[in-house]
């Protein structure tokens, strides 16, 4: 059987402009959604060869959310005429509170044929919502979330931790209110001060977690949702109950698993290439509307590159890394050394990262794949 | 010959020197105001950066005098540190007068008295001269004051320029004429020519420049080293026009240049005499003496790969300075490297900068040590000056330790806090002078080895940039030393060891281990950084590892760049210092030899 792909559709608006988002979004493009949507229908219609069976379908922004009905139903149309998706095939939209009602959520799911939703509440704080900018307030969260448990559909909730400041106490907060919506799926992202956001023009201005505590904060934050049944599968990322809950979609970048992204900057890789778009809307819609490419570049990976990714991904998420891939000098020694240091699990042919080594999975990458001294 | 007047300037560092000279330079007309850079005659950047000569370079200026003559006046530049006295020496020795420059907010500083006394013993005619009198904070009064009861000169004699500005330049021009002697020499006898000063031309070769004192040469002539007894056929002889400029001959006192063939500066040796083949002097002008390196240090590339070029680098910047002397070098934890000799701490500042920024270099460069003697049980003398030759301390009867006689110049206010240093220098012997009201000369016995290590820095800090400080070797006296090592994660760093008298060997140590551990980054596991004599841990310091090194997110867009992280890493790999498994960043090294008040 041929392996099967996922589709990723990159939806580049927002209503406004988070803080900390460096993501390829646009602010204010309502107006460039229509003529962005039919690009990204002919880049679906002249996909690339060697892709068949999609089985995970991921709608991803910027905030797909905003589309109209009949927009989203343009692009879903489309991707079931000219794609093969396997009927059981997941598919994830994410959405933001405040930008969803009860209507819209019946939508997604009873029209569109979402099966997995993933909510942006980002914090059941208050205050934390507000210095991330975002423009919902907490009850907007739990009324997203009542919306879609009415529709009856599995959702995942995505909050942003280790905040400046941000006491332990604080995350728990978030995280019990988190867990008692019941989700089948929680992300916990720290919060990265990424180049090209508004955070990071900041500079100094803005305090900074320290490490220890963001350190400290992430091992709670496991601990506790470990202890309420979920399972920690990836950095940020838990499923409730067993792997079943778990993204089927994510896991394909973890796995080096072949996936289509189309629209703005997406990435795409086929099995042998990787391959990704111009950034921008505007850019993108430009170079669709001139019948030019819309790929902005492109790699073929070497064995030598292929390994470096299995070993940069593989700590990252319950899956680990193959021993063979692992060309440390000494590395029985260094193996036995991170097991006793409890961020590591060696098995007979695997090697996996504890929750704890999902904190220093990058460390991890370094010095196991031998790039690296200790 | 009448019409030559040969001159140098000579001032504390920072008074002004090489602006007085691009401005004597610019009025003479030798560069147009459009050519006219800051500091013409400073053409090492390090040299513009830090506002010091090092390389001396030399100008003839064109000069028509009140009398409607014209005259050449020629401007011998002067290097303007300690370290490169014997390079001043030279010059001012090719010289029959100096302009003695005073900055008028500073007044008289400890190098003016000590290039007084140098222009003194040479028989120089010194002509004062207050610079910076435009200065809002220029203090005329106390430098006449000073030039007077310091210095001893005539305060009436004394000439007021600004370099900036250019005020008084014409008169002060007007005085060289004036009151320096004409060049002396006889044209007619046998050449002697003192090289006072020797480049590298990379089309031409070594230049020498020189004063002619007696006879006359030209191209074509057989040039005599008397030092050596080499002999090289003279392809040119020429004048600075601030470029080179060839000239028929040059003659008793002129001062220009002399191209022959040679292919390093080490033989045009400064201070050498050269004559002709076929006529020779009977004697050189002085007897030549070797300069000798004081301070020695190993240097490394920083990627153990770049050790032919490092190589390479060395011995075409060696072609331009005689004084540095090398020798290979190996050490397990930086690879193959060499160690050199440098005349002081800034001569290897310099080397160091000019192997980096010219050469493109990138250097690690360990402790810098002076030579020590170590007497043996069966007898012998050692000399070492370098850690890795550290005999093994059984056989070590007794060890001795090279000392200077330090002149420290300061305004009174900071003796206290110059005392405090200078004793925990090991200073002895102190002397206190009074040059002047509110001035004062500090005299101690110290230990070279103390002075190495970052003693003028911290001098500057405590006296808040108004300490001035000087030195002359004195003798070697009785020590106790020990070789201090350092280790990371159980490894010793071979190229961080250093001999140190033992009653400091803790104090160091636990400086190296701090500064260690907050130069080395956090690694995947915890790091003991130590201090030891022999087998002895006297310092420790931890480097805890990092908790947490990993992004939030890697989706679909993120995996080439993780990758990519990872490829960098493996390239750089090659180019790391690894000790016990621990990556060492250059800076690192560094690090250990400053102080935390830096």
């Amino acid at each position: 059987m041929p392996e099967s792909s996922g589709l990723y559709v990159h939806i580049p608006f927002c209503r406004t402009k988070c803080p900390y988002c460096s993501f390829d979004s646009t602010p204010d493009g309502e107006a460039l959604i229509d003529d962005y949507i039919e690009a990204v229908c002919d880049e679906i219609a002249a996909r690339p060869k060697g892709f068949a069976g999609f089985d995970t379908v991921y709608f991803g922004g910027g905030t797909p959310g905003m589309l109209t009905d009949d927009q989203m139903m343009r692009l879903v149309d489309a991707i079931r005429g000219e794609l093969a998706v396997e009927p059981d095939a997941e598919w994830t939209v994410e959405v933001n509170p405040g930008d969803i009602g009860a209507e819209k959520a019946r939508f997604l799911v009873k029209k569109a044929g979402f099966n997995r939703v993933s909510i942006g509440v980002q914090s059941f704080e208050q205050n934390e919502l507000e210095f991330l900018g975002r423009r919902h307030d907490v009850q907007d969260a739990l009324d997203a979330v009542e919306d879609f448990r009415m529709v009856g559909v599995p959702f995942g909730l995505d909050l942003i931790q280790g905040l400046p400041g941000q006491s332990v106490e604080a995350r728990m907060r978030s995280l019990q209110k988190a867990v008692a919506q019941k989700p089948a799926h929680i992300s916990v992202y720290e919060l990265t001060i990424d180049e090209g956001s508004e955070f990071f023009k900041m500079g100094d201005k803005l305090p900074r977690a320290t490490q220890d505590a963001v350190a400290d904060g992430f091992v709670a934050t496991s601990r506790y949702l470990r202890s309420r049944g979920f399972i920690h599968y990836e950095v940020s990322n838990y499923s409730a109950g067993d792997l079943s809950n778990a993204s089927r979609h994510n896991r394909r970048y973890w796995e080096s698993r072949p996936w289509l992204g189309v629209g703005a900057s997406a990435h795409s890789f086929d099995g042998a290439s990787r391959w990704w778009n111009v950034r921008g809307a505007a850019a993108y819609i430009q170079a669709a509307q001139a019948g030019n490419t819309t790929v902005a570049g492109r790699e073929t990976l070497t064995p030598e590159q292929k390994r470096l990714e299995r070993v940069a991904l593989g700590f990252r998420w319950m899956g680990g890394v193959a021993r063979e891939d692992l060309l440390a000098d000494g590395l029985d020694g260094l193996l036995q050394r991170l097991a006793r240091e409890k961020l590591i699990i060696v098995r007979e042919d695997r090697v996996h990262s504890t929750p704890e080594g999902f904190l220093v999975a990058d460390g991890l990458a370094r010095v196991l794949s031998g790039s690296m001294p200790v | 010959m009448t019409n030559v007047r040969n001159f140098s300037i000579i001032a504390h560092i920072d008074h002004g020197k090489s602006t007085l000279a691009d401005r004597l330079i610019q009025h003479c007309g030798l560069v147009s105001d459009r050519e006219f850079r800051d500091q013409l005659l400073d053409n090492l950047d390090i040299e513009r950066e830090r506002g010091i000569t090092i390389k001396s370079q030399t100008a003839r200026l064109p000069f028509t005098a009140a009398d409607g003559v014209q005259y050449a006046l020629n401007l011998i530049d002067t290097p303007g540190h300690v370290d490169f006295s014997y390079e001043v020496s030279r010059a001012l020795k090719s010289c029959e007068g100096v302009l003695l420059l005073v900055d008028a907010a500073q007044g008289v500083q400890a190098q003016t008295v000590a290039n007084m006394f140098l222009a003194m013993e040479h028989n120089l005619e010194i002509i004062p001269v207050i610079n910076k009198i435009d200065l809002p904070s220029a203090d005329i009064e106390m430098c006449l004051e000073q030039i007077d009861k310091e210095l001893g000169l005539f305060p009436e004699d004394t000439l007021m320029v600004s370099a900036k500005t250019g005020q008084g330049i014409p008169e002060l021009l007007q005085a060289v004429v004036e009151r320096i002697p004409p060049a002396k020499g006889s044209p007619d006898v046998p050449l002697q020519a003192l090289i006072f000063d020797a480049f590298y031309d990379s089309f031409r070769g070594a230049v020498a420049s020189v004063r002619v004192f007696n006879g006359s040469v030209k191209a074509g002539d057989t040039a005599k080293m008397m030092s050596t007894g080499a002999v090289h056929r003279i392809e040119e002889v020429g004048i600075y026009n601030v470029n080179r400029t060839p000239a028929k001959q040059l003659v008793a006192g002129d001062v220009g240049y002399i191209i022959a063939g040679v292919k390093t500066v080490a033989d045009t040796r400064i201070g050498d005499t050269i004559t002709v083949d076929d006529n020779p002097a009977a004697e050189p002008l002085e007897e030549f003496r070797e300069s000798k390196p004081v301070v020695f240090s190993s240097l490394y590339p920083v990627s153990t790969d770049d050790y032919v070029e490092l190589a390479d680098a060395l011995e075409r910047y060696k072609l331009n300075d005689a004084a540095l002397v090398y020798t290979k070098d190996t050490s397990a934890a930086l690879g193959q490297g060499f160690r050199a000799g440098f005349l002081g701490l800034l001569h290897l500042e310099i080397v160091q900068e000019r192997l980096e920024r010219e050469y493109n270099q990138s250097l690690i460069l360990t402790a810098p040590s002076v030579e020590y003697h170590f007497f043996l049980e069966d007898g012998s003398m050692v000399v070492v000056d370098n850690p890795a030759h550290y005999p093994d301390p059984v056989i070590i009867r007794r060890g001795e330790e090279p000392y200077i006689r330090a002149s420290i110049m300061i305004p009174d206010r900071y003796m206290g806090a110059v005392m405090k240093l200078c004793l925990d220098r090991r200073g002895v012997n102190s002397e206190l002078g009074y040059p002047a009201p509110g001035r004062l000369e500090m005299r101690f016995d110290m230990p070279l080895g103390e002075v190495i290590f970052d003693f003028y820095d911290r001098l500057k800090s405590v006296t808040q940039g108004y300490g001035s400080f000087d030195y002359e070797m004195l003798d070697y006296r009785p020590a106790d030393l020990v070789k201090l090592d350092i280790l990371v994660n159980g490894e010793v760093v071979d190229a961080l060891s250093m001999i140190v008298f033992r009653d400091n060997a803790r104090a160091r140590a636990v400086q190296a281990c701090e500064r260690l551990r907050e130069e080395i980054p956090r690694q995947m596991f915890k790091v003991p950084i130590q201090g030891a004599i022999g087998g002895k841990i006297i310092a420790r310091e931890t480097i805890q590892p990092f908790r947490k090194d990993v992004t939030a997110k890697c989706y679909g867009g993120d995996i080439s760049r993780k990758r990519k992280l990872l490829e960098k890493q493996k390239e750089g790999k090659r180019k790391m210092k690894i000790v016990g498994d621990v990556e060492i960043p250059q800076k690192a090294f560094i690090a250990v030899l400053k102080t935390k008040d830096d």
